[in-house]
């Protein structure tokens, strides 16, 4: 288990995010899902709170977010932790979101110790204004390879995650894409 | 950012927040996001169909704000790559209105909101629609204060 922690993106990666982010196929797939649909409601909704909730406590993190990246924005399936504008917009707009540079991440697993020291984050204002310092996520990526956003953990203080944290974000994910495509899959 | 990879380049600065640099999403914003799933034409045809059921103007440009809000709330009741669009666009316009009510930022100069009203399903209204400062709030940060109350 390897999670990048680069400190800059080579020039073409934000080009290869962008390629991914309005992706149709992507996006059909988040359609398909039902994940740009309001928020769900229910057990399924008290499911993803709960699981956030423990993502959270488990990396003794303050915030932990389930988010679907659209084309312009991050759409905040579940959250624990959130407040403020990004609380109750259930999103922010996607140039913002640090999720979506675990689109540009072969390993699907993203940990950013300090975000002020991230080149890529330099004039991001989640950093700036919010104060948001550290960050690790897992891709979800489906069974059919499509990346639709990321489950991850923030916090307020630098520091880094262990591998172990890596691991059950990535075990999350999973669990996460697996309810989603069941839902789905119920639904249909 | 290297790369802005959403529509709001030609915004103009006036009305942007502070220290977030977001601009009113507007109606180019939606326009330039339908071209680039639909194309050209057919983003034409379905701006015009959403002007239509809204009681909107079809060349009238730019749209307020609340306008365009109510736009995007049509897209998001549609389905498929609408869908998407709508739900996008709610988000960056409840964001930058949720900031600029936090910041007290004063508004860009806009058309008044059409008075016509909507079958679709109406967002909630938005505070953007008067050139007005909006008295500055503290800020508020983006973590709870008591994360177990989330």
């Amino acid at each position: 288990m390897t999670a990048s922690s680069a400190q800059s993106t080579p020039a073409g990666d934000d080009a290869r995010i962008a390629a991914i982010l309005h992706d149709p196929a992507r996006l059909g797939e988040i359609v398909r899902l039902g994940l740009a649909d309001p928020l769900p409601t229910g057990s399924a909704a008290d499911a993803l709170r709960a699981l956030v909730r423990h993502v959270a406590q488990e990396c003794d993190a303050p915030a932990a977010v389930v988010g679907v990246l659209l084309d312009d924005a991050q759409h905040v399936l579940a959250a624990h932790g959130l407040d403020g504008a990004p609380h109750l917009a259930h999103g922010w707009p996607v140039e913002w979101s640090f999720c979506r540079l675990t689109l540009a991440e072969p390993s699907g697993v993203l940990a950013i110790p300090d975000t002020t020291r991230d080149a890529r984050l330099a004039d991001n204002p989640i950093v700036r204004e919010e104060g948001i310092r550290a960050y690790l996520g897992a891709a979800l990526r489906t069974s059919g390879g499509h990346v639709l956003g990321a489950l991850c953990v923030l916090d307020v203080v630098p520091r880094h995650f262990p591998a172990e944290h890596a691991t059950l974000l990535r075990a999350l994910a999973r669990e996460v894409v697996a309810r989603v495509e069941g839902a789905a899959a119920g639904a249909a | 950012m290297r790369e802005r990879l959403t529509a709001a380049a030609g915004a103009s600065a006036l009305g942007r927040i502070p220290g977030y640099d977001l601009a009113a999403p507007s109606d180019t914003d939606v326009r330039f996001a339908l071209e680039r799933h639909f194309g050209r034409e057919e983003a034409d045809d379905l701006w015009w169909e959403a002007c239509a059921a809204l009681g909107l103007p079809r060349d009238r440009r730019p749209l307020a704000l609340p306008d365009v809000e109510r736009v995007a709330a049509y897209f998001e009741c549609q389905t498929g790559m609408l869908r998407i669009v709508g739900r996008s666009m709610l988000i960056r316009i409840r964001t930058y209105a949720l900031l600029r009510e936090r910041r007290g930022v004063v508004a860009a100069p806009s058309p008044p909101p059409s008075p016509a009203p909507s079958p679709a399903p109406s967002p909630a209204p938005s505070p953007d629609t008067a050139p007005e400062a909006v008295p500055p709030a503290a800020p508020t940060p983006a973590l709870a204060a008591d994360p177990s109350a989330s």
